[in-house]
């Protein structure tokens, strides 16, 4: 596929990396949303026979599939970033894209419900539904809501990103390609998911739609050293083991503060300051989590609160 | 100067008399006076007498008027009542005899529909009568009967409450909609509205519907074709309507099923336009988004040939059906095009339609079980023996086409 195709409204990058098991299943809920105007652009980390023979019968009879296979395995974070990346180079003038994981199910009626939360209203920047978690035996509603739609203070729509949403889920809403790219997209930073939701709240509004449109896998334990271990082919830098908290503010400052990815809506000045903000909610944050860890551990030690 | 007069000896007696008595005035004056204060009195007493009795005239005639209205109003429900009653036995009879010439000898019914069958035979003899209380009938497909609510035992009260309130606490009142006061209808009077076990069982179907985000396709400006198997007495499909106006609902059923629930749907949607499928699939469809309910026989659904069916609604109908004519079913929903089914399983063993059904829904669509609604529930009813959650019995899935089967 080059770049000249006609540029659908909605692109969907999937960073694959061998699930063959449930790679039917997630391209078939891409393939029949009710608004077919997209397109799936799929980036294998791992290629085998299995998800190439998968990839090629869909891809067959339907246009709107592509593959590329990396050379050299890439690592989850720049996979990530490959797919976007391809994605505008396939689809330059796509205003919308999204992740796709290789073994997660989009209901039928995701871009139905959700493009129109986007077109609606040029300030928001990703638009997200309720989720479900498939466990094999039964399924659980994870059905809280956090909207940033209203709220024009960045300061304030970073503060309730960092406390309010839950990254895992959100970075597989729909976003706005252009806002993606100034916030600079994946980063090989420990929590990535969560940095790029921080830099984007500070560009605008998050949209929660609530309807349970995204059917996710129950995943294994959340650990650093398993983030290190599969988001880094070969060596893991070594800034990653540095506080992630620290890791991201660093990025934040460089985007915002230098390169100035914040404007026109503000400054770098501004941009250094949301940075320092971001810094300073973290270490409440942190601060208030390992409170909550002490008083289940050791009530008595940690005294009444303040 | 005047000599003093001497004061005689009854003057002692008189003087009270003389000093109540003003001086100087004639005696004659002062009777007539009093008098006069006597008659004024007594007028003031016959006008008061009077007007009591006006006013208990005038509240005889009030309650008299009252009572006529209720009186009235009763007469003019019954009169309703009598004509809605009559209206449907109309349209009984008109659907009536546009299914008798599809009648056919059933081969492959299972046990429970051979019983279904027998129960509800009568209603191809139906006087108006009976049409009058068609929605009794529903006992012999859900089990609920009118009976029971005459005089509700605590017991089914107390649950009927829990679930109803739970629903509604979790999904609001939009999608709450009563048994209508209908050709029978019955139930616990709530919120001006009649409730029941069926219309709490549809009610939750319904809210795991919008859970599953299929309902809010039915709900937008595009006319949608919904496919309902079964269809029982026409409960759901008239909460499924009410809630989403703007579908097109079609009912496919044995002929006995279909001669309640197309009767009990006319009577419920008077200016409703309705079709029955009479094996000519252009004249059935034929300008189809304007027709609010189509009605097919089972037996009539390889002729059927409907435009892309939106969602198919199987609210235990396949798990009643022999497992060939449960497959059967599954097999007209991927070949109608079907985007979205929804069933509803029984936890509990499953007969072997649903069991069928299951594994054939399993191969044309992705299925996904609707998440339940955490909710810590009080228990309700003695301890020994809590009594079932509405739902709990059962679960609701929802399954989209598969592209490759």
């Amino acid at each position: 596929m080059t770049a000249t195709a006609a540029a659908p409204r909605v692109v969907f990058g999937v960073p694959a990396y061998n699930r063959p098991e449930a790679l039917a299943r997630t391209l078939e809920s891409l393939l029949a949303q009710t608004d077919r105007d997209l397109a799936v652009v799929i980036v294998d980390d791992g290629p085998s026979p299995a998800v190439r023979a998968i990839v090629d019968s869909y891809a067959a009879s339907d246009p709107r599939v592509s593959y590329e296979a990396n050379p050299a395995r890439l690592g989850m974070v720049a996979n990530w970033q490959r797919a976007f990346a391809r994605s505008r180079e396939l689809f330059p003038s796509s205003p919308y894209f999204a992740w796709a994981s290789d073994h997660d199910v989009w209901h039928p009626r995701w871009l139905e419900a959700l493009v129109p939360a986007l077109d609606d209203d040029p300030s928001i920047v990703m638009a997200y539904p309720h989720a479900v978690r498939m466990y094999p035996q039964e399924r659980r509603r994870i059905d809280g809501t956090f909207d940033t739609a209203s709220d024009t203070r960045p300061a304030r729509r970073l503060y309730g990103s960092l406390n309010g949403l839950t990254a895992g889920n959100a970075i597989y809403g729909l976003f706005r390609a252009s806002a993606l790219e100034r916030a600079g997209g994946f980063r090989a930073v420990l929590l990535p998911d969560r940095l790029l939701l921080s830099a984007l709240s500070l560009l605008g509004g998050f949209r929660h739609v609530p309807e349970m449109l995204w059917y996710r896998e129950a995943s294994r334990d959340f650990s650093y050293q398993r983030q290190r271990d599969t988001f880094f082919a070969g060596r893991t830098p070594l800034h990653t083991y540095l506080p992630a908290d620290v890791q991201h503010t660093a990025v934040l400052a460089w985007t915002f503060g230098v390169r100035g990815a914040g404007r026109p809506a503000f400054g770098r000045l501004a941009g250094l300051g949301y940075a320092a903000a971001f810094f300073w909610y973290s270490l409440r944050r942190e601060r208030a989590r390992w409170r909550m860890t002490l008083e289940r551990a050791a009530p008595a030690a940690v005294g009444p609160r303040s | 100067m005047t000599a003093a007069v001497p004061e005689r000896w009854w003057t002692r007696l008189v003087r009270p008399v003389r000093e109540q008595r003003p001086t100087g005035r004639p005696r004659a004056e002062v009777r007539a006076e009093r008098e006069a204060a006597r008659e004024q009195r007594k007028a003031g007493l016959v006008a008061r007498r009077i007007e009591a009795a006006a006013e208990k005239q005038a509240a005889q005639a009030e309650r008299q008027r009252q009572a006529a209205g209720v009186a009235r109003q009763q007469a003019e429900a019954q009169a309703a009542a009598a004509r809605q009653a009559m209206a449907a036995f109309e349209g009984y009879v008109s659907v009536r005899d546009r299914l008798l010439a599809q009648r056919r000898p059933d081969d492959d019914l299972s046990a429970a529909e051979h019983q279904t069958r027998v129960d509800l035979d009568y209603l191809w003899r139906a006087q108006p009568a009976d049409i009058a209380v068609l929605r009794h009938c529903g006992a012999a497909l859900t089990g609920v009967r009118a009976a029971s609510y005459d005089e509700p035992a605590p017991d089914l009260v107390a649950r009927l409450k829990r679930d109803y309130r739970l629903l509604r606490r979790q999904a609001g009142t939009e999608l709450c909609v009563p048994e209508p006061e209908l050709l029978g209808g019955f139930g616990v009077c709530w919120d001006g509205g009649l409730v029941n076990e069926d219309s709490v069982r549809s009610f939750g179907v319904l809210v795991a519907l919008q859970d599953a985000a299929v309902l809010p396709s039915c709900r937008g400006a595009e006319r949608r074709l919904v496919w309902e198997v079964g269809g029982g007495w026409g409960g759901f499909a008239c909460q499924f309507k009410t809630v989403c106006p703007n579908v097109t609902y079609l009912i496919t059923a044995r002929p006995e099923l279909l001669l309640a629930s197309a009767t009990y749907l006319q009577a419920a949607f008077p200016s409703a336009r309705v079709r029955v499928h009479e094996g000519d699939a252009v004249a059935t469809w034929a300008d189809w988004p304007r027709t609010d309910f189509v009605f097919a026989t089972e037996s009539s659904l390889s002729s059927l040939r409907p435009p892309a069916v939106d969602v198919v609604l199987d609210v235990l109908a396949t798990e009643a059906m022999t497992p060939a004519r449960a497959e059967r079913h599954v097999q007209y929903a991927t070949e109608f095009g079907a985007r979205f089914v929804y069933t509803t399983q029984r936890t509990s063993p499953r007969t072997p339609g649903a069991a069928a059904a299951a594994a054939a829904l399993e191969r044309g669509f992705w299925l996904h079980p609707v998440p339940p609604r955490a909710e810590h529930l009080p228990p309700v009813g003695d301890g020994a023996r809590p009594l079932p959650v509405e739902g709990a019995a059962y679960r609701h899935v929802v399954g989209w086409r598969r592209l490759r089967s």
